[in-house]
């Protein structure tokens, strides 16, 4: 079942007399109790699309077009209230930075029962008795609801950031780069945290981030974000094992593994485009390595290639991209 | 002395007092005993000339502080530390001046490592400035184009009269290796140096540093925290946990045959960037018991503890050719 359904979103920053297009003509599904991974290099707006779907955005910015529906309702037609019922309730977000995240000044528990007052007309024992039990489910000890953020280490601040992002059971949550900041080990047990949690509550998962890897074990399906549109989206398997767009392959093959033979990395030269006045055509053409003349007038459109797997370029669909993508590593070598 | 080894890191330590809390002045608690992190701990390891060795381990298990402590950007509470079999702690003016020509560091955040009032020109003068490498203005005209060509930062005409806000991070990350590289050193500290760069761009700046190192013949200390890219980058690797080594042996033996259960427990969690490999998951132990005053750090998550582990620190002890380990199981 489709929970959420974004379409042709739009959102552009404003800057001085220019736009920024952060978020250009966006659209896919979440359906109830998946992971969508979404993967970007920084600046691609990937964030900008978090916050766009919870409307928590800046004031230069602004929304030029485009629906997100949630359970059919679309919320960018919803008042500001009935959005503020809706955020932490039914969307939550866990957020990049957790060393910021919490108020310092306020104890951590307190923090997640002020989440549910904001929602819920419970007693407050019940609120405390609720938030002690999420706490054990997130790994923390029920005592430490009464101690405040800097006595915490980073990835138990993250763990409360969780517990609280859940506390009012919401259908959706959007994790914006979780576990950026920490070491591996504390970034496997807060994902197999969020993996359980998504398994009891039935949670569907936006998961952003830059490391493909985390993608390709948690989620089940993935979308490629590239200059604020997205190239590719799929199930995860298909686009690791059949990629259909040349900067989706080229990303796979920039990353490095523990596992297999040493090969060499392939790099993308050049660098991502201004999102001031984009190019017209493919965004990704100057840094292509299957670029043609067409490129440039191309419109943009997702194609499906098959079910559940759409690409933005007209030029992989026929190619084996894969193959052509080795010989050109050993021409370039 | 052996002659192939060109770094030599004698059982170097390196501790940091605690600055006292407010509280403590105030209730004048615990006076006169200052908590210590030893961020170092007695590391002992040899860097054979060419070849890179990779530091992995979590942060501020003392990876930076060991680097730092090579270059002399810090001096060690206790150790020795030979390059070319002579002691660099003990060098006079001179010498250390000569020291500081052949060991040279590139840093983590190119951002905030270059001066931002200094043009890229002027950035990469002033290390020849200081040496007194070359004189001449022409000369060192030169030098500066060629090593800009050297990084892939062409034409270099274009690039040395720009100041750090406009270039990316990977141009800047650039800058940052020919201003190592430029006194043409003999070794390089490279601390972490593509964890602040996109994929894209690291791969390129990776194959750069692998790239440079064959025509520079140079030896290298790669920092990182990324086992994945330790791999892609080393020779052999050293784990290090809470200010000591655990590990030291080839790439290949530490990645496919771990024998420490720190570094087990590290590959474990490594994410794989491939959805069909299925990677076995395991469940980890709560990490927040405090540190074990004596005896093994590890012992509070290792499996495989016995008694001796909570009594006595294990020294490394050649397991396998090549290959140390720090365990005493």
């Amino acid at each position: 079942m489709t929970l959420l359904e974004i379409r042709n979103l739009k959102m552009y920053y404003q800057l001085g007399n220019s736009l920024v297009r952060a978020v250009d003509d966006v659209s896919f599904t979440l359906d109830s109790g998946e992971t969508l991974g979404l993967i970007g290099e920084s600046g691609c707006g990937k964030s900008s699309l978090a916050f766009t779907i919870v409307r928590v955005l800046p004031p230069n910015s602004k929304i030029f077009g485009g629906q997100i529906l949630y359970e059919g309702k679309d919320l960018l037609k919803m008042s500001d209230d009935e959005l503020r019922q809706l955020r932490g309730a039914e969307i939550s977000n866990i957020c990049q930075n957790s060393m910021s995240a919490l108020n310092p000044v306020l104890k951590v528990g307190n923090m997640a029962m002020e989440t549910i007052s904001a929602h819920e007309n419970i007693p407050r024992d019940k609120a405390k008795l609720r938030v002690e039990n999420l706490f054990v489910d997130v790994g923390l000890e029920k005592s430490r609801m009464n101690n405040y953020p800097h006595e915490f280490s980073g990835g138990m601040k993250q763990r409360a950031i969780i517990a609280t992002s859940l506390i009012c059971y919401p259908k959706i949550i959007i994790a914006d780069e979780p576990t950026t900041a920490f070491d591996v080990i504390v970034q496997e047990q807060i994902l197999q945290n969020i993996k359980e949690l998504q398994n009891k509550f039935g949670l569907a998962m936006l998961l952003i981030s830059h490391d493909i890897s985390i993608v390709a074990e948690t989620c089940e399906r993935m979308a490629v974000m590239y200059a604020g549109r997205l190239v590719e989206v799929g199930r995860t398997v298909d686009l690791f094992t059949k990629p259909h767009h040349p900067y989706t392959l080229a990303l796979l093959r920039s990353f490095p593994s523990i596992i297999g033979e040493i090969k060499k990395l392939s790099s993308i030269p050049g660098k991502p485009p201004n999102l001031i006045n984009p190019s017209k055509g493919c965004r990704f053409s100057p840094r292509c390595w299957i670029h043609n003349k067409l490129c440039d007038e191309l419109k943009y459109e997702m194609i499906k290639v098959e079910e559940e797997h759409y690409t933005s370029c007209p030029f992989a669909l026929n190619n084996d991209l894969i193959e052509l993508f080795d010989e050109n590593m050993e021409k370039k070598n | 002395m052996k002659s192939e080894n060109l770094l030599e890191i004698i059982d170097v330590h390196k501790h940091y007092s605690l600055k006292r809390g407010f509280r403590e002045i105030i209730e004048r608690a615990g006076y006169g005993t200052r908590k210590i992190i030893r961020a170092v701990d007695g590391v002992s390891v040899e860097i054979k000339t060419g070849e890179t060795l990779g530091l992995v381990g979590k942060s501020g298990c003392g990876k930076t502080t060991l680097g730092k402590l090579i270059v002399q950007l810090e001096t060690p509470e206790k150790g020795r530390i030979n390059l070319k079999g002579e002691d660099i702690l003990k060098l006079d003016k001179h010498q250390l001046m000569d020291f500081k020509r052949k060991v040279q560091m590139i840093l983590q955040d190119p951002y905030g490592s270059l001066n931002p009032r200094l043009t890229v020109y002027n950035s990469l003068i002033e290390p020849l400035v200081v040496h007194k490498i070359v004189m001449k203005r022409e000369e060192r005209h030169e030098i500066i184009c060629e090593m800009l060509e050297n990084v892939s930062l062409t034409p270099p005409e274009e690039f040395i009269k720009r100041y750090p806000h406009e270039l990316s991070g990977g141009e800047r990350q650039r800058v940052s290796v020919a201003r190592a590289l430029i006194l043409k050193p003999e070794f390089i500290v490279a601390d972490e140096p593509v964890s602040m760069l996109d994929a894209s761009i690291r791969a390129e700046i990776l194959n750069m540093l692998k790239e440079l190192k064959k025509n520079f013949n140079l030896t290298m200390l790669f920092i990182t925290h990324n086992l994945a890219i330790s791999r892609y980058m080393s020779d052999r690797i050293a784990v290090m946990y809470y200010g000591k080594i655990c590990e030291l042996g080839s790439t290949e033996a530490i990645i496919r045959n771990p024998i420490h259960p720190y570094t087990q427990l590290l590959l474990k969690c490594v994410p794989v960037p491939d959805p069909t490999y299925g990677r076995k998951r395991i469940i980890i132990r709560k990490q927040e018991l405090s540190m074990p005053e004596k005896g093994c750090k590890f012992f509070h998550q290792c499996s495989f503890k016995k008694d001796v582990c909570k009594e006595e620190e294990q020294k490394l002890v050649e397991m396998e050719r090549d290959h140390w380990v720090a365990c005493g199981r």
